[in-house]
């Protein structure tokens, strides 16, 4: 019997997909953030809200990705902005060949500042790199306190945690000191928004941080 | 999950890596960190359902999960990272960085050669 000694990466025809992507985005000047969550904890109601405060100042553009409908990109659309859909089929997250064939509908060129919605999930998507400048992870304090324990991959790649559903804290036994004791725990630098999509608390803290990030990225001030 | 087209990703590479050498594979030696999130078991069940009746039929997949190490950026120490503790345990400094927590790689192919006969 003999041994092949091999030593690659599994992963590494995504990661040179992500890599042509990030080239394009970086080139036209595009800050991308990675949207991820796990179902139902208000990503697109956090675009929803986001959108309408950013459009006259950046040229944005969605990709929207959900394992079965397209209604989520029908609210998106909703708001003037454009959006290109992946259904992934039952896939449980986004790789960057799916992202590269939705940059391709895209006017890229145009673009300052694009966002990819995941699909919701914490799990899989994490080791899929897409090309993006940051990932952002969005949970609802109805998810418990222990969310970046339990998920540490997701939450050391993040650059910004937003806490949403703030507005339901009165009614839950949720402690947003311990949320951020176990974010930090897993990664100090993280920065951690809180936020309401009903009442739009904290939507602009968030829009700042997005506007902070993206001067700070090179590529992206320079265009 | 995702440990389907994960299986999938590996396979190709091992067919890749082998092209059209006359053997039979025996086994497949994978690294998985244990900050990937893929589920072994499910990556296992997949590797066996994609290679049933190819001519990777029969091999084992063995993994590999070594323990992820947490180096300091202050002290300098090299730990083994336990669960949740991203912080150096001799200074306590969270300027760290974590090597082979999230490793995906295809380590190497045990092979049969079959001889021309
Ligand atoms: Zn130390």
């Amino acid at each position: 019997m003999s041994v092949i000694m091999v030593e690659r990466k599994v992963l590494e025809r995504n990661d040179a997909v992500a890599q042509e992507n990030r080239t394009l985005l970086q080139t036209n000047g595009v800050f991308s953030v990675n949207l991820l969550s796990s179902p139902g904890s208000g990503k697109t109601s956090l675009l929803e809200q986001t959108l309408p405060r950013l459009r006259h100042e950046f040229a944005i553009a969605v990709i929207e990705g959900d394992i079965q409908t397209d209604l989520d990109a029908k609210r998106i659309e909703a708001l003037g902005v454009p959006t290109a859909q992946i259904i992934t089929g039952g896939g449980c997250h986004l790789d960057a060949n799916l992202v590269k064939k939705a940059l391709a509908t895209l006017p890229v060129e145009k673009l300052d500042l694009l966002f990819i919605e995941n699909v919701g999930n914490l799990v899989c998507p994490a080791a899929y790199d897409l090309g993006e400048n940051i990932k952002a992870v969005v949970i609802s304090v109805t998810e418990g306190e222990e969310k970046p324990l339990k998920y540490p991959a997701i939450f050391r790649n993040a650059a910004v945690c937003i806490v949403n559903k703030i507005d339901l804290l009165p009614f839950l036994n949720f402690s947003v000191e311990r949320l951020k004791e176990n974010a930090h725990a897993v990664n100090p630098q993280l920065q951690i928004v809180l936020t309401s999509c009903t009442t739009g608390e904290g939507i602009d803290e968030w829009c700042n941080l997005l506007r902070t990030l993206r001067r700070k990225d090179p590529s992206s001030a320079s265009a | 999950m995702h440990e389907l087209s994960i299986a999938c990703s590996l396979i190709s590479i091992v067919k890749e890596t082998l092209h059209d050498r006359p053997c039979r594979v025996k086994a497949v030696v994978v690294r998985v960190g244990r900050l990937s999130n893929v589920l072994i078991d499910s990556l296992e069940f997949g590797f066996s359902a994609l290679i049933a009746g190819t001519e990777l039929d029969g091999a084992r997949l063995i993994v590999r999960q070594p323990d992820p190490l947490l180096l300091c950026g202050e002290c300098g120490q090299e730990t083994v990272l336990k669960e949740f503790e991203f912080a150096c345990p001799h200074c306590g400094s969270l300027n760290i960085t974590v090597k082979g927590g999230d490793d995906l790689f295809v380590e190497s192919i045990e092979v049969e050669e079959e001889t021309a006969s």
